[in-house]
């Protein structure tokens, strides 16, 4: 599909692409980092791993997939090098939302980085499950990201989730 | 709280981060032009180095430049060679699934301490060999002492490359086992998860072991040689969950 594209329209696609998945991208990079400085590297290796990936890729997939497959693997490298646990984890910024009120966005916040916090806590296989699953992924997705069946898909992610909820309610 | 309304609040909270950072695209651009480089960086110090001594052994027309020359080349031979029978395998940028990513990356993490090693060896010979020819040169242009030769500023300063690069290679050897161990504890870890559901619960162990048993003796009838190995496989992989 994409193969034999000249530059100029790769560099469409990957904007394109960037756009429309970059929020969930950045998120899954946060799932495997400590800090907002590692996770912006993070991010940034996986968008250029998808940059040297986009020439090849055929339409085998969804672009979607293809996409999470190709974080999923660059987030274990990332982890590998173990950049992630250099440093102690510190709050990441986030700009407030100005429809809420102060009270009800430090709250909103609180429990966003209670959720992220858990989520990191998981283990790789459970971790892998639980951030598609938080991005809107179907069984079949999850399954072709994951090359898993969809079977063993619902049986990680009720385990995950358990796990999760456990996380959750001890507060980490 | 109802399972599904449970995941679609930690969905919404999940997703109100919609943060990314800008200029995302000349930078990964300027990261694959540096990538970029440095495969031809290799390829350049070697035509560099290759070169040179060829030049030096043809101007200086001696027999200790000539092996010195002959020593270049085989030695950067010798270099692509291991290159490619160590990375053999592991040229593939990506993998079908975390398994398998997981295999790549304990491969190619295990070539890299290979290299390491191969580095050391290779570099150390290089520096004995040329020091070696460039003495032998030097005597017989005019009487020069070891000592004095060995403490030559241009010796001191081949002296403090080694120093630097014997530095670098600990380092790096050190950071590649620390992967290493990284990665063996991800796969560990990522074995013991992904099993889970394929581990039988206790009370179905015995029929379990009976499909083991049924399997070892069903596997005497079978003939073709891969069905053999995947039913070996299979059995090995439920011992090891039984064992943890």
């Amino acid at each position: 599909m994409t193969k034999d594209m000249p530059g100029s329209l790769i560099e469409q696609r990957f904007d394109q692409l960037l756009l429309r998945e970059g929020p969930a991208l950045m998120r899954l990079a946060g799932a495997y980092t400590n800090t907002s400085s590692d996770r912006e590297d993070l991010f940034q290796e996986i968008a250029l791993a998808i940059w040297q990936a986009l020439p090849n890729f055929r339409g085998e997939s969804s672009e979607r997939t293809f996409l999470f497959r190709i974080a999923h693997n660059r987030s274990l490298a990332y982890l590998t090098n173990r950049r992630s646990l250099r440093i102690k984890p510190d709050e990441e910024e986030r700009a407030p939302d100005p429809r809420l009120d102060p009270e009800q966005e430090l709250l909103q916040e609180q429990e966003r980085q209670d959720l992220l916090r858990a989520v990191r806590r998981l283990p790789v296989s459970y971790r892998q499950v639980i951030t598609l699953a938080l991005e809107g992924l179907s069984y079949g997705e999850m399954a072709e990201v994951l090359a898993v069946s969809e079977t063993n898909v619902g049986t990680r992610l009720n385990r995950a989730r358990q796990m999760l909820r456990s996380l959750m309610e001890n507060k980490i | 709280m109802n399972a599904d309304s449970e995941l679609q609040r930690w969905r919404a909270q999940w997703q109100a981060d919609t943060h990314v950072p800008a200029g995302l695209r000349e930078r990964v651009k300027r990261d694959s032009r540096r990538m970029r480089l440095m495969l031809y960086t290799e390829l350049i110090i070697t035509a560099i180095a290759g070169s040179l001594g060829t030049v030096w052994a043809m101007a200086s027309e001696q027999p200790a430049m000539r092996i010195l020359a002959f020593w270049v080349w085989a030695s950067l031979l010798i270099a692509w060679i291991f290159r490619f029978m160590n990375d053999k395998g592991n040229w593939s940028g990506a993998a079908p699934d975390t398994e398998a990513f997981l295999h790549l990356s304990l491969r190619r993490c295990k070539a890299n301490l290979r290299a390491v090693k191969f580095g050391f060896i290779l570099y150390f010979a290089q520096l004995a060999i040329v020091s070696t020819c460039v003495y032998w040169e030097l005597k017989r242009q005019s009487p020069t002492d070891l000592w004095a030769y060995l403490t030559l500023t241009r010796s001191l300063v081949v002296w403090f490359c080694a120093a630097l690069f014997l530095l670098w290679i600990v380092w790096y050897a050190r950071k590649q086992k620390a992967e290493l161990n990284y990665l063996l504890e991800v796969q560990r870890d990522w074995e013991k998860y992904a099993d889970e559901w394929e581990t039988p619960a206790p009370e179905s162990k015995k029929r379990w072991k009976l499909t083991a048993l049924l399997s070892s003796l069903i596997r005497d009838h079978i003939s073709s040689l891969s069905q053999l190995e995947d039913l070996d496989w299979r059995v090995r992989r439920k011992k090891k969950i039984w064992k943890t």
